[in-house]
């Protein structure tokens, strides 16, 4: 698991990668199960040390992953921030089986193939009374960074968020429609197909 | 002679299993006869066998494993391409298992709870929405199958066909199409046996292992079966549908809670989700995707993120998105 793209991940999230090595890795993202799976583990890693959990989780969710984190051995590198980096990324790999539960609730999980999110700036939409439009996503078009973490997390978010409606709406189709398609056929054939 | 007999017999029995529907073009009410019968037979059949789920260029396989016993179905899906995948549901709860990341989760049915057993026949939930119409027989799986046809009436919904075995009316293959003709989605049997008996041990989860972490998304409660509790409201939806159950529920971890909406016209669903952005602020990010037949979209109302899942056509779906609104107290 601690492997070179591993160790890009974390760099990614860390804004510590060059404008060139965050672009390769951002397409990455799009093209790679195994980036998608690591970069969602971090941010859950991340979630559980803020104790950002909801509180309905199991109880020693966010236990775990800390001591997931502290107890892995930590290797021996060439400087003193390699070594830091290592042993957060050794614990990351561990406390990502920990996390596991975030990963099926993810694209990897869901095996996505959604098309990429096409960011519409300033379209008109019609809307009904009384909804407005918080604002268009300009901003987005034009990052000013290539590693725009914020945006490439948003992407991320959106997609782990599509798959787990998916699989909510999957839920639905068996008790309220006519007994057509074999349901979850759709999400248990949602595999990488990239 | 020997050699006649047999053949008597069989067609015979061919005739008196057959409904009398031997012509391309069959009527609406024998259309009507064999998807009431289709719907039937999976509720009361047991069977196995190899199922293929195209979109697009995207081929995936898998093993089904379906058990109907007293009124009661469970069914097992394990994935055959691919990362190995497997799902086991019954009419109480749906399992999934993901060996990749060494993880099981189950996911409780609250329908059988909420939702009163007799619900309208299938068929006369679209009957009004849909045209109907059997193009004649084909073969599917190496069984002879009746070949119908559900073709919307209007341009909101998309059209179904449908491959139903003419001798158990189980289906065995089916089609999505848009309004040009071009599938979108295609699922169908490869081969798949009746049986008398399946035993429960093949209906039980085989891929999770010991050490795997077993995640019980058990929702707080918050439901309403009408949707009256519901915080939003949906101003526009094709003719047909109706809102069919409503939760609130947090979908995965650091995530608030969702509300879902769920709608159908008995045969196309469409699912609304609103979730309180993390930010407010953040700037809107309007999202429009496709999956097959499966459209969605996504902005922001008001801090909070609106997506729109359903196998309905991508216009639709996001006039539908723009229809939302926040109930006013």
């Amino acid at each position: 698991m601690i492997d070179d793209k591993f160790e890009r991940c974390s760099a990614l999230i860390d804004g510590e990668l060059s404008e060139s090595e965050a672009a390769t890795l951002i397409a990455d993202l799009g093209r790679d199960k195994s980036v998608r799976e690591t970069v969602g583990r971090f941010y859950l890693i991340g979630d559980a040390v803020r104790n950002a959990v909801p509180e309905h989780w199991r109880p020693d969710f966010v236990s775990n992953v800390m001591k997931a984190v502290e107890e892995e051995p930590f290797w021996l590198l060439s400087s003193p921030e390699s070594q830091a980096k290592k042993k957060w990324l050794v614990g990351g790999a561990i406390a990502a089986s920990v996390c596991a539960f975030a990963l099926f609730m993810s694209r990897a999980e869901q095996g996505q193939v959604w098309r990429k999110p096409t960011l519409i700036a300033g379209q008109a939409m019609q809307m009904s009374e009384g909804t407005r439009r918080i604002s268009s996503a300009q901003t987005q078009s034009t990052p000013q960074h290539p590693l725009q973490t914020r945006s490439t997390s948003a992407t991320f978010a959106g997609e782990s968020r599509l798959n787990s409606y998916l699989v909510k709406h999957n839920q639905y189709l068996d008790n309220f429609t006519v007994q057509g398609v074999a349901p979850y056929a759709r999400v248990v054939g949602y595999q990488g197909g990239r | 002679m020997r050699a006649q007999f047999p053949t008597r017999v069989f067609a015979a029995a061919l005739v008196l299993q057959v409904p009398l529907v031997g012509q391309a073009g069959g009527s609406i009410k024998e259309a009507r006869g064999i998807i009431d019968r289709m719907s039937e037979a999976r509720k009361s059949l047991s069977f196995e066998g190899i199922l293929v789920y195209q979109r697009g260029k995207n081929l995936h396989s898998m093993r089904i494993i379906h058990k109907a016993d007293g009124g009661r179905e469970r069914e097992r899906l394990t994935s055959l391409s691919g990362p190995a995948r497997e799902l086991v549901r019954d009419e109480r709860q749906t399992t999934c298992v993901f060996p990749d990341n060494r993880a099981v989760m189950v996911i409780k049915n609250r329908f059988s709870e909420i939702f009163p057993a007799a619900l309208p026949k299938p068929i006369e939930q679209i009957e009004n929405l849909y045209s109907f119409s059997v193009l004649g027989k084909d073969r599917v799986a190496g069984r002879e199958a009746w070949v119908v046809r559900i073709q919307p009436k209007d341009p909101d919904r998309y059209e179904h066909k449908l491959w139903i075995d003419a001798a158990s009316y189980l289906l065995l293959k089916s089609h999505i199409l848009d309004a040009q003709g071009e599938t979108l989605e295609e699922v169908l049997f490869t081969s798949i046996k009746l049986r008398d008996f399946i035993p429960d041990s093949l209906l039980t989860p085989k891929l999770a292992e010991e050490g795997y972490t077993w995640y019980r998304n058990e929702p707080p409660g918050n439901q309403a079966a009408d949707g009256s509790s519901a915080k939003w409201t949906v101003n526009w939806l094709p003719d047909g549908f109706a809102m069919r159950g409503y939760e609130e529920q947090a979908l995965a971890p650091s995530r608030p809670a969702v509300d879902h909406m769920f709608f159908s016209d008995g045969l196309a669903t469409l699912s609304v989700f609103v979730e309180k952005s993390a930010v407010p602020d953040a700037d809107a990010v309007e999202d429009q995707t496709s999956l097959g037949a499966v459209n969605t979209y996504t902005w922001m109302i008001d801090g909070h993120q609106v997506t729109v899942v359903g196998e309905l056509p991508a216009v639709i779906v996001r006039r539908v998105a723009g229809s939302i609104a926040g109930k006013e107290d």
